[in-house]
């Protein structure tokens, strides 16, 4: 048995749609970060599927992989650090209770 | 390199990826939860390393299972004031649910409808070599980039994490 | 023989099955770590049968090549291979990564050791730990530590072995700590995790080295070519590896970090930290032997690592309260005798060595479990008299001290009396005195501990014999151990090397320094109306006995070398970032204000006067909208997230 480009695609897909998911529904700063870096990871195998089996000479799609690697690092390490100033300032990380710029 | 890969090891790996993730969502322990992101994105090294892309492969360890697990546990520990806090609602929602299943089944099906023509395939895959190659010839400027947003992402963190009101 | 990878993949699929589930259904599960050992034990007596017959094949078949030849006699020490197989999992470059098995003597003679242990301690945990609410955890462990530590000695190549050599590492860890709760058990597998690292870190760098020397680490090409590599390498490899080796087995100076972790629950202790995981660094060195013998000099130091350890972890046991920690140091001990073994080149003396002692060790710590249950202390001072009351207790638990202090026939008088041979006729007589002072001191501590722990004030009047499953592998270890010393000549000849019984001369030698040293811990202890304190000893030797009690100030040695430092560096470190960097920081920040002071000037008096008009127009319309604004992030996740689901939708119909 052997699979193509559209079994990792569709991989993509269904972890994207589940970071999406949580990215969405869940309360806690935290977990929302993880379902963000699924989502990361989910662009991620889309990208280095494409480059394998769609342009396997060229490297493009592993190193825009590795670009969104680092982007991603950097988004995590800043957005636990504002997790940590607000927790800092209101001891919680419940994103229900940061609504200061409720109009 | 041929024009597809082991189907039983993806199979396993996709599996354990989207199992991990579904953990993840559905624990309410989020210490628990960032130990099945640990698990999923292992797995997905696995993917990478099936597509023969070696360096994204231990990159993904270093960073992803590595850094980024470590850093959350971390702000896990440091927002936390007792042991019975990492245990939370599971935040159910009907709305997230439809609209994220919508999303992934109309991606999906125009995945499923997706028929690429394969290129021809090289004898080998290029290999980590190649892609070094690359990154420090061509890519030369945005790396060099890379490596400056995450100077300021480190210090950006610092600074508001180490009480920015100073 | 492919099956033979289903041994360690068993344990691991039942960690795999548990490590999941709820604390209740795990609770619930622990018969799947039991039943997955007990296969695995099935399948390894298997494994060992064919090997021991193919054995013997390769051994004629050599005889047959010698006789042909003009000298016959000993045997090149050549191991007979079984099986091997290798899956490739990823390449990196011109590398491959893989997962190879290799089954021959060596490795089928460890997997039996390390089953039959493993099943034995699993049964006796069944029981010892049946009112722990987290038992479920507990075996899930117990199984990933049993799956690395076969996975290690199934290993064909040292990458794999190395692999399987960190996640005992952090099973280790997890098992000293399980009882979290309690800060000494916690503090016990930190110190435990990091001691072992610093081994590690040799290991590693010992990696490097031998695959910039070979270029791969497959055991048949790196052991193949040693010999080939120029002295310097060959000697730096060997004493990286050592230095792991050390690390994992608790040489001298590496051993602190095995008596704190007798906090950990005593049927791991005596899997982990008695039969297999400590002796992983002698299998480790066992195995690497010919890098060794390509430096002499790495021999050397093996040796005196080894003397050194079996002295001072014999010495320090003998002044230890606390029943786990007498027997970690005796284990400190016997490690140091199987390095000693090994560093005299002795290679089946070290490997029957490790054998003998992870089956009777077990036996004492599964025997010290029992009574530990049984008194409700560690301490020995407050146990005593539990001969009749624990009969079953009390009759393995001298047959593994017997076999301990090495006395005929039990299995610890043969693997000793070889390893004293090999010595002798390597014409080590230093290392040689030495590891006989060592076994003089091991019987002497072995029949303090009897004494004190079975005779004399019974301070447990209503001591309970354990459990059945607690008594039944108990009693099995010790029938093997009785038994196994007899194999001693069949088990070299097994490893491919000549066979000898024990010389006369060398056995009544061993006998008589073992017998003395029981008899003078008779004296001392067991002697009736000898005083069961420790001052007379105390005020005799009291600088010698002050320095012993405080463990030879390894601990405190640490702590001022490298601790201490440590702090006061990041101390320095924090003082510098307030003084240097927060000054540069403050400064921009000063001059940034500065900056936006002017802009606000001009802010105010030019843009503010036009915008104004503008602005409470925008604010009517603003008023408006801003009930859509509820302030939540997620709120307007979502409105973003429906758009696109729209669009999304829109377009997919349109196209269709």
């Amino acid at each position: 048995m052997s699979v193509g480009l559209n079994s990792f695609l569709a991989l993509g897909a269904v972890l994207f749609a589940l970071g999406l998911y949580g990215a969405v529904s869940k309360r806690s700063a935290v977990m929302v970060l993880m379902s963000l870096e699924l989502m990361a990871n989910a662009v991620n195998v889309n990208l280095v599927a494409m480059s394998r089996f769609l342009t396997p000479d060229v490297l493009t799609g592993q190193l825009f992989a590795i670009f969104i690697m680092v982007v991603s690092a950097a988004e995590i390490g800043l957005g636990l650090g504002l997790v940590l100033a607000i927790y800092r300032e209101t001891k919680s990380i419940e994103l229900t209770t940061m609504d200061k710029l409720k109009g | 390199m041929s024009a597809s890969v082991n189907g039983v090891a993806f199979g396993l790996l996709a599996f354990a990826a989207i199992g991990g993730a579904i953990g993840m969502l559905s624990s309410r322990n989020v210490v628990r939860a960032a130990f099945w992101m640990l698990e999923a994105m292992t797995a997905l090294g696995g993917i990478f390393l099936l597509l023969s892309a070696e360096f994204v492969a231990l990159a993904q360890l270093m960073v992803y299972a590595g850094a980024v697990s470590v850093l959350m546990l971390f702000v896990i520990m440091l927002t936390l004031r007792r042991r019975e806090d990492a245990v939370r609602s599971l935040d159910l929602s009907v709305g997230a649910v439809v609209m994220a299943a919508v999303f992934g089944m109309v991606i999906y099906a125009g995945v499923l409808g997706y028929r690429p023509v394969p290129p021809p395939m090289p004898a080998e895959p290029p290999g980590v070599a190649a892609l070094g190659e690359i990154l420090f010839t061509h890519w030369m400027i945005p790396f060099e980039l890379a490596s400056v947003v995450l100077l300021v992402a480190l210090v950006g963190a610092v600074w508001w994490a180490g009480g920015g009101d100073r | 023989m492919g099956w033979v990878a289903a041994i360690p993949l068993l344990p691991a699929g039942a960690f795999a099955l548990m490590a999941p589930m709820s604390r209740k259904a795990r609770n619930a599960a622990r018969w799947l770590s039991v039943a997955a050992m007990a296969i695995a034990l099935v399948m390894s007596l298997f494994v060992f049968a064919e090997t021991w017959g193919a054995a013997k094949e390769a051994k004629h078949a050599k005889l047959a090549a010698a006789s042909a030849e003009a000298v016959p006699g000993e045997s090149s020490g050549e191991l007979a291979e079984v099986y091997r197989g290798t899956f490739t999992f990823g390449r990196i470059g011109e590398t491959e990564l893989n997962f190879g098995i290799l089954v021959d003597p060596v490795s089928a003679a460890m997997l039996v050791v390390i089953t039959l242990v493993g099943t034995c301690v699993q049964v006796y945990s069944i029981g010892y730990m049946h009112k722990d609410e987290r038992i479920g955890w507990y075996f899930a462990v117990l199984s990933l530590f049993s799956a690395a530590m076969l996975a290690l000695v199934l290993a064909d190549n040292f990458l794999m072995l190395y692999l399987a050599w960190e996640v005992m590492g952090l099973c280790s860890y997890l098992l000293i700590g399980f009882w979290h709760e309690q800060e000494a058990p916690r503090r016990a597998s930190q110190k435990a995790f990091l001691t072992t690292r610093v081994g590690d870190v040799g290991f590693a760098l010992g990696l490097a080295v031998m695959y910039k020397a070979s270029g791969s680490f497959d055991f048949d090409v790196v052991l193949g070519e040693a010999a080939a590599w120029a002295p310097g390498v060959a000697l730096a490899c060997a004493l990286l590896l050592l230095f792991g080796a050390m690390g994992k087995s608790a040489q001298v100076p590496l051993h602190v970090w095995l008596p704190d972790a007798m906090a950990g629950p005593t049927p791991a202790s005596a899997l982990i930290h008695a039969a297999t995981m400590v002796a992983a660094g002698v299998y480790l060195v066992a195995r690497a032997l010919p890098i060794f013998e390509a430096a002499p000099a790495a021999l050397s130091v093996t040796m005196f690592v080894g003397a050194t350890t079996a002295l001072v972890g014999g010495l320090l046991g003998a002044v230890q309260h606390d029943v786990k920690k007498v027997l970690a140091y005796s284990t400190i001990s016997q490690l140091g005798y199987m390095f000693v073994a090994l560093g005299a080149g002795g290679f089946v003396p070290g490997m029957f060595h490790l054998v003998t002692h992870a089956f009777f060790k077990s036996l004492l710590f599964l025997g010290a479990g029992v009574i530990i249950h049984a008194c409700h202390t560690q301490d020995m001072r407050e146990m005593g008299g539990l001969a009749k009351r624990m009969p079953w207790t009390t009759a393995t638990f001298t047959a593994g001290s017997l076999a301990l202090a090495g006395i005929f026939p039990l299995s610890g008088f043969w693997s000793k009396d070889e390893i004293l041979t090999a010595l002798w006729n390597g014409q080590h007589y230093v290392t040689f005195f030495v590891a006989l002072l060592a076994a003089f001191v091991t019987a002497f501590y072995v029949a303090r501990l009897w004494f004190r722990v079975f005779t004399g004030y019974a301070h447990h009047p209503k001591a309970k014999e354990g459990h059945a499953e607690m008594l039944a592998p108990m009693v099995l270890l010790a029938a093997i151990t009785a038994v196994i010393g007899f194999s001693s000549p069949a088990f070299a000849g097994f490893l491919g090397h000549k066979g000898h019984w024990p010389a006369i001369g060398m056995a009544v030698g061993s006998s008589a320094v073992a017998l003395s040293g029981l008899a003078v811990g008779w004296w001392v202890y067991g002697r009736p109306g000898a005083k069961l304190t420790t001052d007379s000893l105390k005020h005799r030797f009291g600088y010698l006995y002050d320095m012993l009690a405080q463990k030879l100030y390894f601990d405190h040695a640490y702590d001022a070398v490298f601790v201490r430092p440590f702090v006061n560096g990041s101390d320095a470190l924090s003082r510098f970032d307030l003084r240097v960097v927060d000054g540069a920081v403050n400064g921009v920040a000063a001059a940034w204000n500065r900056l936006c002071d002017w802009s606000w000037a001009f802010d105010v008096r030019a843009i503010d006067g036009a915008v104004n008009g503008l602005g409470t127009s925008v604010r009517k319309a603003g008023a408006q909208l801003r009930k859509l604004q509820v302030g939540r992030v997620q709120v307007y996740q979502k409105y973003v997230l429906g758009a696109v689901v729209l669009l999304m939708l829109m377009i997919a119909m349109k196209g269709a």
